[in-house]
């Protein structure tokens, strides 16, 4: 299907968070009880709009087992976003995450834009993480926050659909090289001679706005 | 079949071949990791840390278990070592006091024959001290053994699982899921993987069962086995001391008036001393017994420190041939 643009996505965390069902509620609305461990990595891609413009998702939902761990840095090269998961029912799962923010700071360009999710919101009863804690993380180390539940699809599609409206804000104030490959945004096809004069724009601070 | 058909099942075939050999290539680069010692992805190491420690537990176990053996023969062989100069000794003194028509000699007679019984009744010790060397035995031959074998089948299956981790890693470094060629030869990886860690993670899961189940007896088979020495020991120590307090008993208020009595005592026990201190270890205790039963009947006497001279220069740490002299010759042997 033509996309304006293709936004490439990856999903990190500890193992059991809620990664793949999170994926899964997005692109199929479905919700898996069962844990079914990744291995390595999958995918998933689903469009959205963002400002009238078709945006393709390209998902990587990668292994949180720490034996994956240095296979999965492969994974963060050319991403433009990132949902960093913690379940809230799990406190070592929020203990981990600067380990995983310096993970994806280091192997991931700049720019990216990360998203902290604290997923299972649904299970307000075992709740060890209150949520004061992940925004005053988030706030902390400048990212977005939200909780989620891939069971209840509750605030799911906004977890996507928000990262992605930043890295477009971040495309249209020119800070990202769409022309870059290695920023994780490809050009559609169609699309490509419309948005060349973005592209062109990049390095200026203004030029992104008029485009659009 | 049509030519392009043909060409597609020969590929497709050709392909499994490729796989095959690519799968080898991993696995052996792994063994080489791990046989040259080079440094392998810690991540990978981390997550086997719970794996390593029981690993350590198993080895710990082996190791111990065979020093067990080993110390169970020595202290065998010593019982014996010590039964006999134990025996000897109590002959000894015994013949030595069937000369002596004093009171002293009575207590030397006695004393030997306390000292003969205890030789006996030693020996003794050796039933339960078997069985235990049995029992470690056969616990070495089937439990360890037996998990050595699943031990080794896990390594096997780690290395295996590693392998294709490494294989994975390299086909990741390119990997861009709309390009058909990439994602079927990583579906192909993906699988291996998926395989070799199914295995890895299963007789890990043994490992560790059957780790914990040989402490677990193991344990269960020392209390069992020792309570049995302990009791013997205390049963030994028993009849023992009970011989020796009736002597000491029958001589109370005994008092060694006659000096030459002594005298003889002194040189018999300085030549035991003399012959009994190689083997020091196991007659020092034989000698305390010795000692303390004499010490008691020479109170009254005033040369009293000539026996705590003698005791004292049993430290078994010193040179056993400074046995019985001088203080003055002891410190010029040093010097
Ligand atoms: N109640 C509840 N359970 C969830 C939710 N999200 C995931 N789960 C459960 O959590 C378990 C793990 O979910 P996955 O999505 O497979 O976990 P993952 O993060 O992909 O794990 P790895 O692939 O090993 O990294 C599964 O049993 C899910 O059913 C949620 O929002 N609510
Ligand atoms: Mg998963």
């Amino acid at each position: 299907m033509a996309y304006a643009y293709l936004f490439k996505y990856i999903i990190i965390g500890d193992t059991g968070v809620g990664k793949s069902c999170l994926l899964l509620q997005f692109t199929d609305k479905r919700f898996q009880p069962v844990h079914d461990l990744t291995i390595g990595v999958e995918f998933g891609a689903r469009m959205i709009t963002i400002d009238g413009k078709q945006i393709k998702l390209q998902i990587w939902d990668t292994a949180g087992q720490e034996s994956f761990r240095s296979i999965t840095r492969s994974y963060y090269r050319g991403a433009a976003g990132a949902l960093l998961v913690y379940d809230i029912t799990r406190r070592d799962t929020f203990n981990h995450l600067t380990t995983w923010l310096e993970d994806a700071r280091q192997h991931s360009n700049s720019n990216m834009v990360i998203m902290l999710i604290g997923n299972k919101s649904d299970l307000e009863s075992r709740r060890e993480v209150k949520k004061e804690e992940g925004e005053a993380f988030a706030r902390e180390h400048g990212l977005i926050f939200m909780e989620t539940s891939a069971k209840t699809a509750s605030n799911v599609e906004e977890a996507f659909i928000n990262t992605a409206k930043e890295i477009y804000e971040k495309i249209q104030e020119g800070v990202f090289d769409i022309n870059n490959e290695a920023n994780g945004i490809k050009i559609g096809p169609q699309h490509a001679a419309t948005n060349s004069s973005l592209a062109g724009g990049q390095g200026g601070q203004q030029a992104g706005g008029g485009c659009c | 079949m049509s030519r392009k058909q043909w060409i597609a099942h020969y590929f497709n075939q050709d392909s499994s071949v490729v796989n095959k050999f690519q799968q080898k290539y991993w696995k052996t680069k792994q063994t080489l990791i791990k046989v040259t010692g080079k440094k392998e992805d810690k991540h990978v190491v981390a997550s086997d840390a719970d794996l390593d420690a029981k690993l350590e537990v198993f080895h710990s176990v082996q190791r111990t278990c065979m020093e067990l053996l080993k110390v169970i023969e020595q202290y065998q062989r010593r019982i014996c070592l010590l039964s006999q100069e134990e025996n000897e000794l109590g002959r000894f003194l015994r013949s030595q006091g069937s000369q002596d028509k004093s009171r002293a000699g009575k207590i030397m007679q006695a004393t030997g024959k306390a000292l003969c019984f205890s030789s006996q009744q030693r020996l003794a010790l050796r039933v339960p001290l078997c069985r235990l060397y049995q029992e470690v035995e056969t616990f070495r031959y089937r439990a360890i053994s037996d998990t050595w074998l699943t031990v080794n089948r896990m390594e096997q299956s780690r290395t295996e699982y590693r392998g294709a981790l490494l294989w994975m890693k390299d086909v990741s470094q390119e990997l861009d899921p709309d390009t058909h060629k990439q994602m079927e030869k990583f579906r192909k990886v993906q699988a291996q993987v998926r395989l070799t860690k199914t295995r890895f993670d299963k007789l890990k899961n043994d490992v560790c069962q059957k780790v914990d189940l040989l402490g677990a007896s193991r344990c269960n088979l020392l209390s069992h086995v020792l309570t049995n020495y302990q009791t013997t020991l205390l049963h030994f120590w028993e009849k023992t001391s009970h011989t020796m307090a009736a002597i000491h008993e029958s001589f109370k208020g005994c008092q060694p008036n006659d000096v030459s009595a002594l005298k003889v005592r002194k040189e018999t026990l300085v030549a035991f001393l003399y012959i009994y201190y190689v083997d020091y270890n196991a007659v020092y205790c034989v000698f305390l017994v010795f000692f303390f039963f004499f010490l008691d009947t020479a109170e009254s006497i005033k040369d009293r420190s000539v026996w705590f001279n003698l005791f004292a220069d049993l430290d078994p740490l010193t040179n056993p041939d400074a046995v019985g002299r001088t203080d003055r010759e002891h410190e010029l042997n040093t010097a």
